[in-house]
């Protein structure tokens, strides 16, 4: 890994210092700032001639606590937790702001917002956040929930590792299949479009959320997602979310993925199923029996 | 490490037997696998394009190879032909784990009969109501045997081919726990459901890198720097080699329910090396789940888990076979240190393009288990707490009396 990075750095000086020279050269059109970036050619997977997103990485946005534009908040339990429970502010990720809801959705959105900490225990999987349960995440939720993933791309299949609730999928590259049954993660296939992974997901479930604001959708959720590699360190991730049972129009967010650079950074467990337990359960042993 | 495997030590003569697995006769259409019994390096695993051995495929992990060896067997680590094909009428190498009755029937069987007794009045067995033979069986996959092996038991070291005894330390603490229990009812919380019912871990490793009827398959998926194993209970070990592999374990502070591990390669072989684990002693009722598949070994792990060193070696022996062995040292839990073998096939399905992965374990999901667990507990306990209610009423109209007696007798002045 540290010899791709140093190659990749390299890869990255030589484009900067191209640049210059062209600067140097008195063109007419001198390459903007980005360039170094648009013309990133990420390292190929040892071996082959494909591009290698293999890394643990992860992102650096408020989009876990709400996709769209969300200002500073106390969060729900400020006495119990000080602001340890508190809501970071943040700008939406959503292209054009507003995730655009039909009239009669977006009344279960707010619905879902005011009930996001309840538990049902006849209805566990429909009233709540799913995430406060320690239910799998879902797409692409998992990409930006406040916890590192790691990309483990092998010849001809993608395994994504997610430190939340040890959720994985696997993405196989070569053939497209069709989703068997409902799943929480979804059913993934993978393709290469130049260097960027794009990642067709199907065969939702309706019980997972966007984000703690209670924005949700149905099981006919289909999510396009791209991940592009920009620098050595960063990939740029796109997902076309498309619902034609909650949504207007399929909509899109995008924000970056940073590579995680600690020395031994390593993905950790998260498996968070007994941290939920008495959040899930405990309700039952303070109810009356009848 | 000290304790060395049995492998390079047995005779020619044993190689010789191992190398002849068993077919079936069902099965017999089938090729038998070619013997590559352990220390024979006939075969090279191809390579992947980063150079690694390639491991990658949908692996059957279940075994037909009791875990422990049968007293008959003495130190004999493999049986002959004559006695597999015995032991096969007999059903006994159906015997797989705790999830078949003594009978050697298997959950398919079971389910077939109670089925076929159905319009009988219910027996008052557990989930009689609700299983019929579609039920069972929808869980488990076909309970047919494409391989044999010889092997008399999974355990290969000590030569006995059994789990070496607890230390008297793990006992104490096995009698600590069951005395706690005591103290509690099936489900006063969800602390008293087991880690696999709880959706935690299934077996823990490594009684859970063994397939069993439900979940029989993993997946090995190899990136560059990694050996991936996709685990059917919902998680991937991602196992670093080369550099990363050679990184030391996390920190004491750092304990995963699935440890940390580290891998080489030693030639084809994969060797993993597994520490940190967490504890799992508070969480795990006796008879439900544990380390070494649960009911038919150590109902839970005997110790702490911050002594248990994990050693998996993991050699490709031919194309659709990998021999699979893990060595356990625990000086807290164990007397000495003890291997077992198996093998994991290339999954039939899967070579026939009909699987190219798991399905994902959604168990927490959808828990319902455990919420009726507690309220049938509380139920009972309720129902309970009404019944002793109703015997002091009775009691209360006996004092009632006695004291109408009592005050006759003081009115009367005492005579």
């Amino acid at each position: 890994m540290r010899q791709w990075l140093a190659k990749s750095v390299k890869v990255a000086s030589v484009v900067a210092s191209a640049t210059a020279v062209a600067c140097s050269a008195g063109q007419q059109t001198p390459a903007p700032a980005s360039t170094a970036e648009q013309v990133f050619k990420a390292p190929r997977l040892a071996g082959t001639d494909k591009p290698d997103l293999n890394g643990l990485w992860q992102n650096l946005t408020t989009a876990n606590w709400d996709l769209q534009d969300h200002s500073a908040d106390g969060g729900p339990v400020p006495r119990a937790m000080g602001i340890w429970g508190a809501q970071p502010p943040g700008q939406s990720v959503v292209e054009g702001g507003e995730i655009p809801y039909k009239p009669e959705a977006l009344a279960k959105r707010q619905e879902n917002f005011k009930r996001r900490l309840e538990i049902d225990h006849d209805n566990l999987n429909t009233v709540g956040d799913p995430e406060a349960k320690c239910y799998l995440p879902g797409v692409p939720r998992a990409a930006y929930q406040p916890f590192p993933f790691q990309i483990l791309q092998g010849t001809d299949k993608i395994v994504m590792a997610y430190a939340f609730a040890n959720a994985s999928r696997t993405i196989p590259l070569d053939k497209p299949t069709e989703a068997p049954v409902d799943f929480w993660m979804g059913w993934s296939n993978g393709s290469w479009d130049g260097d960027t992974l794009v990642v067709d997901v199907k065969g939702f479930n309706d019980m997972t959320w966007f984000d703690r604001a209670g924005n949700y959708h149905s099981d006919q959720l289909h999510v396009v997602e791209r991940y592009t590699p920009m620098t050595p360190y960063h990939l740029q991730y796109e997902a076309t979310i498309e619902d034609p049972q909650v949504f207007t129009r399929p909509w899109k967010i995008s924000f970056p993925l940073y590579r995680r650079m600690e020395k031994d950074a390593q993905l950790l467990e998260f498996k968070c199923v007994d941290l939920s337990e008495e959040f899930v359960y405990g309700g039952l042993l303070r109810k009356p029996t009848n | 490490m000290k304790h060395r495997f049995v492998a390079p030590t047995i005779s020619a003569a044993a190689a010789a037997l191992a190398v002849a697995w068993f077919a079936e006769a069902p099965t017999a259409g089938q090729a038998p696998a070619e013997g590559k019994a352990e220390g024979q390096a006939a075969f090279t695993a191809g390579r992947l394009p980063w150079g690694d051995p390639d491991l990658q495929g949908m692996w059957d992990t279940r075994t037909f190879t009791p875990m422990e060896r049968a007293e008959a067997f003495g130190n004999r680590e493999f049986m002959t032909e004559e006695e597999a094909k015995k032991r096969d009428e007999l059903g006994l190498t159906r015997v797989q784990s705790g999830d078949e009755d003594e009978t050697g029937d298997d959950l398919k069987e079971q389910d077939v009969k109670r089925y076929a007794a159905s319009d009988r009045p219910d027996d008052g067995r557990p989930g009689y109501r609700i299983a019929g033979a579609e039920y069972n069986a929808f869980w488990s996959a076909d309970p047919s045997k494409p391989k044999m092996s010889l092997r008399t038991s999974q355990v290969i070291d000590p030569p006995d081919g059994k789990v070496p005894p607890l230390t008297r330390e793990a006992l104490d603490l096995w009698e600590k726990r069951d005395k706690e229990r005591l103290h509690r009812s099936q489900a006063d919380d969800w602390e008293d459901r087991g880690l696999s019912e709880r959706c935690i871990v299934r077996n823990g490793l490594p009684g859970e890198m063994r397939g069993d009827t439900q979940q029989p398959v993993k997946q090995i998926i190899q990136s560059p720097g990694y050996v991936n194993i996709v685990m059917p209970y919902g998680y991937v070990r991602m196992i670093p080699v080369g550099a990363a592999g050679q990184k030391p374990h996390l920190g004491k502070g750092v304990r995963q329910w699935n440890g940390d591990p580290r891998g080489r390669w030693e030639g084809d072989t994969l060797v993993v090396t597994t520490t940190n684990f967490k504890n799992t002693i508070k969480n795990v009722v006796p008879g439900h789940g544990g380390p070494f598949g649960g009911s038919d070994h150590v109902h839970y792990y005997p110790a702490g888990g911050d002594t248990l060193v994990l050693t998996e070696r993991f050699t490709r022996t031919d194309r659709e076979t990998i021999e699979y062995r893990y060595t356990v040292e625990d000086p807290k839990a164990f007397v000495r240190p003890w291997t077992t073998v198996v093998y994991w096939n290339l999954d039939a399905w899967s070579e026939q393009g009909k699987q190219d992965r798991l399905f994902e374990y959604a168990c927490h999901e959808h828990n319902y288990g455990i919420v009726n667990a507690i309220r049938g507990a509380r139920v009972n306990r309720a129902e309970a707490m009404d019944e002793a209610a109703r015997e002091v009423n009775v009691r209360k109209r006996e004092r009632a009396a006695k004291l109408e007696a009592l005050k006759k007798w003081e009115a009367g002045g005492g005579k």
